[in-house]
């Protein structure tokens, strides 16, 4: 079955003004989501990124050049990922649809991995 | 198993972590959040509430950013002392408490909390419920405005952030927020110190920590606009605080059973008190077999030992009218000549509009509809509602009644069950102008459709 890489961005400064509450009800809707995917065996992995640190590097000039972390030009990083199997596009976009990430103004990108017609991984 | 926050970013993969983990306990952060502050704030002191509250609050967001990916820890609790351990001592490293000599001291301090917290040591021997009973006292001491004391007691002993409480009191979020700004000056400022008063002075101190529990136990349970698990939480808050306060010894008096037990006997109607719509349903429409049982239960347990003294406070009178409902197998069985009784004591204890009001109609239940309507005439909500919101927040009013639209209700009830189904109608609409919340509205407007359909009257 194709697996798909959902990489997850988000503003990690909004956090700072949500109560408990808030944030027990948003954690709660993370384990309903991955509780079920994982419950109909299609949750691969997922890793969280640290929310500090971080590296660009980029050839400049005829040289390497490595900058500070990903967060100049934007409040929005990638926070983490999951993978997961789905038919389709469309089958995964359904999948998604509640996803958490929402719930606090985050976006999703769903990629399709390339395993190039060979084995999985 | 343990869960080390250090190697949290080598989370297990969330496929795996998922299968093994434990369900996320009901209001875990709210409770967490609550004990860490309250240790925290006793080993930096109260001066530095603000400090403490934010070390809490990065805390918690580390486990919300990362408990998605790599599933809840076996210990929440011990994972969340480490991260706020680690987050105060870099705190103190960074200068927080700008005084340099201090610094060491202060580290060993908030590492000897945290190891007796996760060892267990601290929940065995009392520590953490002697904590959240001096920061209790703290954030109810009568320096502080009586509005400020119940926000503070939410931010810092009921784990509820600035916009839950914005929500819950219906206020806009930079209000809330000026206002726990300002309180915590002022314990700055007045050198406000964290502990329970002694024996001197703890009765009138403990009066106001118990008005605080019950304006928030009153928040929660009122129909007041709002979302619903904000009230329910602000509910289950109110009890967890009334039995802090009524398994401590220094703390344990009958009002304070008195009190609890009121609100056990009442929120163990509220899984009754709605329909599938969300309509509320009154005390006569409720189904009593959706009562919570163990709520119950634990009322009675209270009003028991609310009884053993002479102590006779208000509390101990609207505990023994909620203990009638309580014991009544049937709204129609109500031992209405024993509330009566109890709303005549009441109201030479606490002569307030509501407690007037609700008299009125244990009049009309016992000596007729005549005399109830007397009776509500003679109840002094209208002039409540001259005098102005400010009024009723006042902490000595325990009705805190926004519901003016009370009073017309009632008397439409009444008008209705009488027969004149056109004068209930037009006091109907009178409430309706009155009544400020979506289920408030939609009750009066089904009385008012049913009445001018003439439908048998609505039993009150």
């Amino acid at each position: 079955m194709p697996k798909y890489m959902l990489v997850l961005r988000d503003d990690p400064s909004v956090f700072t003004t949500y109560g408990p509450g808030d944030m027990q009800r948003i954690l709660e809707t993370y384990n309903a989501w991955s509780g079920r995917m994982a419950q109909e065996g299609r949750l691969v992995r997922g890793h969280k990124l640290t929310d500090q640190g971080g590296r660009t590097m980029k050839k400049s000039g005829g040289r390497v050049v490595t900058k500070d972390g990903p967060f100049v030009e934007t409040k929005e990083i990638v926070s983490g990922y999951f993978i997961i199997a789905a038919d389709s596009y469309d089958h995964a976009v359904k999948l998604c649809a509640d996803h958490p990430v929402f719930s606090h103004d985050g976006t999703l990108e769903i990629r399709e991995v390339d395993f190039m017609g060979g084995p999985e991984e | 198993m343990t869960f080390d926050p250090a190697s949290a970013s080598d989370a297990p993969d969330a496929a795996r972590a998922n299968r093994d983990v434990p369900a996320l306990v009901d209001r875990l952060f709210r409770e967490e959040s609550a004990r860490l502050v309250a240790g925290l704030a006793r080993v930096f002191g109260p001066a530095h509430l603000e400090l403490v509250e934010d070390v809490v609050q990065e805390a918690l967001v580390k486990a919300l950013r990362i408990w998605p990916y790599a599933g809840v820890p076996a210990r929440p609790d011990a994972w969340l002392v480490r991260v706020a351990r680690n987050l105060a001592i870099d705190a103190l490293r960074r200068g927080a408490l700008e005084q340099h000599h201090l610094e060491e001291q202060r580290a060993e301090e908030v590492r000897r909390w945290a190891d007796a917290q996760i060892s267990g040591r601290a929940e065995a021997d009392g520590a953490i419920a002697d904590d959240q009973l001096r920061l209790v006292f703290t954030c109810c001491h009568p320096s502080i405005p009586f509005d400020s004391r119940v926000a503070l007691t939410l931010k810092a002993s009921c784990g509820f952030g600035v916009r839950e409480i914005a929500r819950a009191f219906l206020a806009d979020e930079p209000t809330i927020a000026q206002r726990l700004v300002r309180t915590k000056r002022r314990i700055r400022e007045e050198r406000i110190r964290l502990e329970v008063p002694d024996e001197s002075g703890l009765d009138a101190r403990l009066d106001a920590v118990l008005e605080v529990v019950y304006l928030v136990f009153n928040e929660g349970y009122a129909a007041h606009a709002g979302e619903d698990l904000v009230r329910a939480d602000l509910v289950h808050e109110a009890v967890r605080l009334g039995e802090l306060l009524a398994a401590a010894p220094v703390t344990h008096r009958p009002r304070v059973d008195a009190l609890l037990a009121l609100m056990l006997f009442q929120g163990a109607r509220i899984p009754a008190r709605v329909d599938a719509n969300g309509d509320v349903l009154t005390l006569a429409q409720q189904d009593r077999g959706l009562w919570n049982r163990s709520w119950l239960a634990r009322g009675w347990k209270h009003f028991e030992r609310s009884i053993d003294g002479a102590e006779l406070t208000a509390y101990h009178v609207e505990c023994a009218i909620a203990a009638c409902h309580a014991r009544s197998p049937t709204y129609e069985a109500t031992d209405w000549r024993a509330i009566l009784d109890r709303y005549d004591q009441l109201v030479a204890l606490t002569p307030s509009p509501i407690v007037r009001l609700n008299r009125a109609v244990a009049v009309a239940k016992v000596h007729g509809l005549d005399a109830g309507l007397a009776a509500l005439d003679g109840s002094e909500l209208e002039r409540g509602r001259e005098l102005g919101p400010a009024a009723v927040h006042e902490p000595g009013d325990r009705s805190r009644l926004d519901g003016y639209h009370l009073l017309p209700a009632t008397r439409g009830l009444f008008l209705w069950a009488r027969g004149d189904a056109p004068g209930a109608g037009q006091e109907f609409v009178r409430a309706l102008e009155l009544a400020r919340t979506a289920p408030e509205r939609r009750l009066l407007e089904r009385r008012l459709a049913a009445a001018r359909a003439g439908l048998p009257a609505e039993p009150f």
